[in-house]
C-alpha cells in the first residue's frame, strides 16, 4: 500500500519531467518539479501499531524563475525581459501574465501576442502607425516610433510568482495574489528569452524517478512473495 | 501516465522545428526568401491540488499547489521579415528593395501578389515582368527601341533611345507595405498574398515615408544565416532524442507494473 502511494507520486513527478522535456524550445518556459511530502494519516493497519508507516503525496511545485537564455532574434517585436516581472496581456477570460515577449501587430497595428491577445502598456493597448518608421524600444519597455514614444510596455511583478496559475499557451494567471508593477526588471528588444529547461537535470531526475519506481515494483512483489511463502509454510504447519 | 503523450507531443513539435529549419536551409540561396521559425506554447495544465487550498486547520494554505502540464503545441510558424544582404549582379532589371516593402504583382487571375525578389525581365512585348511572366505593377512598358533603361532609387523607370535625345521617364515601380508583413500568407514562387491578419496593402512609391528605397543591378539574398539554423538544427535534434527517451522510461516503468504478477 505504502509503495503504490509512492509510485502514484512517481508517476506525477514523470509526468511533470516529461512536460519540462516537451518543452525545452518553449520560449519563456519556466521549469517545475513536484516535492512529494509524507502524510500524516496513517492507515487503518498502522494505527494501533506503533510502526513507521507514512503514505507519501505529490505536495506543490517547485518552479523556477530563473531567467532562460536570451536568444537575439533580430525581430524588432520581439521583447526578452531580464529580471523579475511578467508582460500583460488581455485575454478573453482577463489579463493574464506571460515570460514570451514574441510579440507581432495586427491588421490596425496593435502590440498582440501570437494568440491576438493584446500586450497592455502603461496606458491600455499599444499601437504603433502602420505607415510610420521602424519601431525601437527602451531597457524601460517604451516602444518608440521615428523618436517619439507611442507607449510603455507593462511589467508586473509577484511577490511569490509560485502560486500564479499556469493556463498554457505560455500564460500564467493571478491567484491571491494582486500583480505589483516591476521594479527591476529590464526589456531587451530584438531578443526572445528561451526556456529555461535544463536537459541534464531533466534526464537525471528522469533517471532516479524510473529507478526508484522499478525497485518499488521490485519490493511490491517481494513483499508478495514474503506473503505467499508465509501463507504457504503455514498452511502446510496447520 | 501522462508521460507517454506528453513526450510525443514534444517529439511532435520538434519534429515541425526540423521541417521549418530544413525549409529555410533549402531557400538559403533564393531571392528575397525570408526565413521562418517555429514557436512553441505549453499546453494546458491539469490541476491537482489548487494553490491556495488549506493544508492544515491551523490556516496554512498549500503556496503553489500541484499543476502537471501535458505537452507542447506549435503556436505558430513565424516569419522574420529581417532585410537580407544586398547583392551586386549588374543586370540592369534586378532591383533590391532595401527597406520596407514589397513589389507588387499582378497574378493571371488578377489578384494581386507581393514579392521581394526583384529578378525581373522584360516580355515579349516590352512589358517589366518577373520571372514567371507576371506584370510588375504598375505595368511599366519600356519602348522597342531603347538602348538603356534606368531605375533609380525612388522606382522611377527611365530609357535612354537610340536617337540619343534626352531620358524618357515611362513610369515609376509601385512597393505595398503591410501592418504586419509576418501575416501574409506564403503562395510559393516567392509570391505572398495578403490577409486579414497582415491588413490591406499600403501602396505608394520607393522612399516615401515608410518605404524603402530601390538599388538597380542588385538583388536582395535571402536572410538564413546558415550558423544559426545548424545550430537549431541540433538542439531541435537533442530534444527529440530527449523525448523520445522520455517514452523509452516511461515504457519500463509500466513494463515493471505490468511484471509484478
Amino acid at each position: 500500500m505504502v509503495g503504490l502511494s509512492a509510485q502514484q507520486v512517481l508517476q506525477k513527478r514523470m509526468d511533470t519531467t516529461a512536460n519540462n522535456l516537451a518543452n525545452m524550445t518553449t520560449a519563456g518556459f519556466k521549469v517545475e518539479h513536484l516535492i512529494s511530502r509524507e502524510l500524516s494519516e496513517k492507515p487503518a493497519t498502522a494505527a494501533d501499531n506503533p510502526q513507521d508507516i507514512a503514505f507519501t503525496d505529490a505536495w506543490m511545485l517547485q518552479r523556477d524563475f530563473s531567467t532562460g537564455p536570451l536568444e537575439r532574434t533580430g525581430n524588432p517585436l520581439d521583447f526578452a525581459l531580464e529580471g523579475d516581472g511578467f508582460f500583460v496581456v488581455q485575454t478573453a477570460q482577463g489579463e493574464a501574465f506571460t515570460r514570451d515577449g514574441r510579440f507581432g501587430l495586427d491588421d490596425q497595428g496593435q502590440v498582440v501576442t501570437r494568440n491576438g491577445d493584446l500586450v497592455m502598456g502603461d496606458g491600455g493597448p499599444i499601437t504603433v502607425d502602420p505607415a510610420g518608421g521602424p519601431i525601437s524600444v527602451s531597457r524601460e519597455g517604451t516602444i518608440s516610433q521615428d523618436g517619439a514614444a507611442v507607449g510603455t510596455l507593462r511589467v508586473s511583478m509577484f511577490q511569490t510568482p509560485a502560486a500564479l496559475e499556469r493556463v498554457g499557451s505560455n500564460l500564467w494567471r493571478a491567484t491571491d495574489e494582486a500583480p505589483q508593477p516591476a521594479t527591476d526588471a529590464k526589456v531587451a528588444g530584438g531578443f526572445v528569452e528561451g526556456s529555461n529547461v535544463n536537459a541534464v537535470l531533466e534526464l537525471t531526475e528522469m533517471i532516479e524517478v524510473s529507478r526508484a519506481y522499478t525497485s518499488i515494483a521490485k519490493m511490491i512483489a517481494q513483499s508478495d512473495d514474503l506473503r505467499g511463502t508465509s501463507i504457504d509454510k503455514l498452511a502446510r504447519i496447520g | 501516465m501522462r508521460a507517454l503523450n506528453t513526450a510525443a507531443t514534444g517529439m511532435q513539435a520538434q519534429q515541425l522545428n526540423v521541417e521549418v529549419i530544413a525549409n529555410n536551409i533549402a531557400n538559403m540561396n533564393t531571392t528575397g526568401f525570408k526565413r521562418q521559425r517555429a514557436e512553441f506554447q505549453d499546453l494546458l495544465y491539469q490541476n491537482i491540488e489548487r494553490m491556495g487550498v488549506q493544508s492544515s486547520d491551523a490556516g496554512t494554505i498549500v503556496p503553489t499547489g500541484v499543476q502537471v502540464g501535458v505537452g507542447v503545441k506549435a503556436g505558430s510558424v513565424y516569419r522574420v521579415t529581417e532585410q537580407g544582404s544586398i547583392t551586386q549582379t549588374q543586370n540592369l532589371y534586378d532591383v533590391a528593395i532595401q527597406g520596407e516593402g514589397y513589389f507588387i504583382v499582378q497574378l493571371p487571375d488578377g489578384r494581386d501578389a507581393y514579392t521581394r525578389a526583384g529578378n525581373f525581365s522584360l516580355s515579349a512585348d516590352g512589358q517589366i515582368v518577373t520571372e514567371d511572366g507576371f506584370i510588375v505593377a504598375p505595368g511599366i512598358s519600356v519602348p522597342q527601341d531603347a538602348v538603356g533603361i534606368s531605375i533609380n532609387r525612388q522606382g522611377v523607370v527611365e530609357v535612354i533611345m537610340a536617337d540619343g535625345s534626352a531620358p524618357q521617364e515611362v513610369g515609376a515601380l509601385e512597393l505595398a507595405r503591410f501592418v504586419n508583413a509576418a501575416g501574409l500568407e506564403a503562395i510559393g514562387d516567392n509570391s505572398f498574398l495578403e490577409t486579414p491578419a497582415s491588413g490591406a496593402a499600403n501602396r505608394g512609391l520607393a522612399g516615401q515615408v515608410g518605404f524603402g528605397t530601390l538599388q538597380q543591378g542588385f538583388l536582395e539574398a535571402s536572410n538564413v544565416n546558415a550558423v544559426t539554423e545548424i545550430s537549431s538544427l541540433i538542439t531541435a535534434q537533442r530534444a527529440y532524442e530527449m523525448n523520445s527517451k522520455v517514452i523509452t522510461t516511461t515504457d519500463e516503468m509500466l513494463r515493471s507494473t505490468t511484471n509484478l504478477r
